[in-house]
């Protein structure tokens, strides 16, 4: 089934379509927010408001078609509170050294470079090469300007080889 | 590894990325969508029921007349003589608006990202140009970002200059973004932002020894040139109007004690005292101490703060935001004040 006629079944009141509409997108969900927060504990905290937030405000859904842009919107709107939260508790540095590579398995491998890259950096990454969104959609996501959008990817990327090729250098240096 | 090697690599990845989330991750939807209430929440039962509705757009009528009848009042009172319009609609010698500047904008703002990640350790994320204006061949250029580590909002000034072929940015000053003024003597540049409150405010006056100026607000700052340090900032409103009057500086003395909101008070408690200021004030239930500093030694104060000229500790300092205002030796004359005023 698609978005379209789950969304307008959880606007009348369906549960199930939710959840159908929740678990259909719920690789993006954690992939943006990956990209955002670092550790998966986090990640869940974060999915678990968006779905909850996107539940009660379902009806606000006017285009069905961009449900997934909107929620995508929700879970980067959440991961980013809970940084705010989360700095005002607990500097950073002592959550990530906690969490950090707790449940990185081998399928999200390159995330390792990637999770050196700021914040700013990697999320316009992740949806750009990840969740396949255009720049236009990612300014809409992230709402910010769509030149702003394209210098972070270009920032993004030269600062990602750069990180690469310093992980390079050091492995050849250790079995060398 | 070039740009496009990475860009083949990065949708090589995402391809065969594996549709497997982390237990953890997966177990927690699940179960959050198993604890979702049955059916979708419904607006017209829940919390924005028709009743609710018109109990709010009650309360917001009554406000909005409050506020209505406020604004008429305050506005026939002549309270404060620089209200005046005759003083307001005086000549200045230069008004000072912002102007968009004729650059690229993304290449800008990369090109002032990398000059502060040179001149400091921090990470800035969001840079944005938020006050503008060309000066003989140059452009000031004020931005704000947020230091990423700490969240705290920024203010950095640059000069940008166009060559033949380039364009050149040289960075100025950073300070933290408070709803204050600060005054660069090396560069003779004035700025600032206004509290979000403080929505009525339009302009800011600024009187130096020999002059006066206005900036506009814009993006909620405002910035000014000037070969003279200010003496007096003032934050008006369109009519004219003073809200808020600044005569302490960041090149004054006291500029780090005095109140960092007005109406509250800064306090500087100096000595030994073997007291935590914020639970002593809790305890005494004071709470119109917007900020304090403590110092240990009296050397240091009075050295640092020549004002204080203290031969006895402890000393208790009290400021509001312009200036000090009470000064004593004794704890239970600092409650009594801060408890009266």
């Amino acid at each position: 089934m698609s978005d379209e006629k789950d969304v307008a079944l959880a606007q009348d009141g369906d549960k199930e379509a939710f959840s159908r509409l929740i678990k259909r997108h719920r690789h993006s969900m954690y992939r943006v927010a990956k990209g955002i927060l670092k550790a998966d504990a986090d990640c869940a905290d974060a999915i678990q408001e968006s779905i909850i937030k996107s539940y009660q405000s379902i009806r606000q859904v006017k285009n069905a078609k961009s449900f997934k842009s909107w929620l995508m919107r929700i879970v980067v709107n959440q991961c980013y509170d809970m940084i705010k939260k989360q700095k005002r508790v607990v500097p950073m540095e002592s959550v990530e050294s906690v969490h950090h590579h707790q449940e990185a398995g081998p399928a999200y491998d390159l995330y390792d470079e990637l999770q050196q890259l700021k914040s700013n950096y990697r999320i316009v990454i992740m949806l750009y090469y990840y969740e396949q969104y255009s720049i236009e959609e990612i300014s809409k996501i992230l709402r910010i300007r769509k030149g702003t959008v394209k210098s972070r990817l270009n920032r993004g990327r030269r600062k990602l080889t750069e990180i690469i090729n310093l992980n390079e250098l050091e492995r050849g240096n250790e079995s060398g | 590894m070039d740009d496009k090697k990475l860009d083949q690599l990065l949708r090589e990845h995402a391809e065969r990325v594996e549709e497997e989330l982390p237990y953890s991750v997966e177990k927690r939807i699940d179960q959050t969508l198993e604890d979702l209430p049955d059916s979708v929440p419904d607006k017209q039962r829940g919390f924005w029921s028709a009743w609710m509705r018109y109990v709010l757009t009650g309360i917001a009528s009554v406000i909005f007349v409050v506020i209505a009848l406020s604004y008429y009042q305050i506005s026939n009172t002549p309270v404060d003589k620089t209200a005046n319009p005759d003083e307001s609609s005086q000549k200045f010698d230069k008004t000072f608006s912002h102007e968009e500047p004729p650059f690229e904008h993304e290449e800008l703002t990369e090109q002032m990202e990398d000059l502060l990640a040179k001149q400091y350790p921090i990470d800035v994320t969001n840079l944005e140009i938020t006050f503008a204006f060309p000066v003989q061949n140059r452009w000031l250029v004020m931005t704000n970002f947020t230091e990423e580590a700490l969240l705290t909002e920024v203010t950095a000034l640059f000069e940008v200059k166009r060559s033949q072929q380039d364009t050149d940015v040289n960075f100025l000053t950073v300070n933290n973004k408070v709803d204050a003024h600060w005054y660069n003597e090396d560069h003779y540049v004035g700025f600032g932002s206004i509290n979000s409150l403080n929505r009525f405010i339009e302009k800011v006056r600024i009187k130096t020894e020999n002059h006066k100026f206005i900036s506009n607000i814009h993006n909620k700052n405002y910035m000014y040139v000037s070969a003279e340090k200010p003496e007096k900032v003032e934050f008006l409103t369109s009519e004219g109007t003073v809200i808020r009057t600044l005569e302490t500086f960041n090149f004054d003395e006291q500029y780090p004690l005095i109140a960092q909101v007005e109406g509250q008070y800064g306090l500087l408690v100096v000595g030994n005292d073997q007291v935590v200021i914020s639970e002593f004030l809790d305890k005494h239930g004071i709470r119109n101490v917007s900020n304090y500093s403590v110092m240990n030694s009296l050397k240091s104060a009075n050295d640092r703060f020549t004002f204080l000229n203290s031969e006895k500790a402890p000393v208790y300092v009290v400021f509001d935001d312009k200036e000090m205002v009470y000064k004593t030796h004794n704890r239970n004359d600092l409650i009594k004040f801060l408890k009266e005023n």
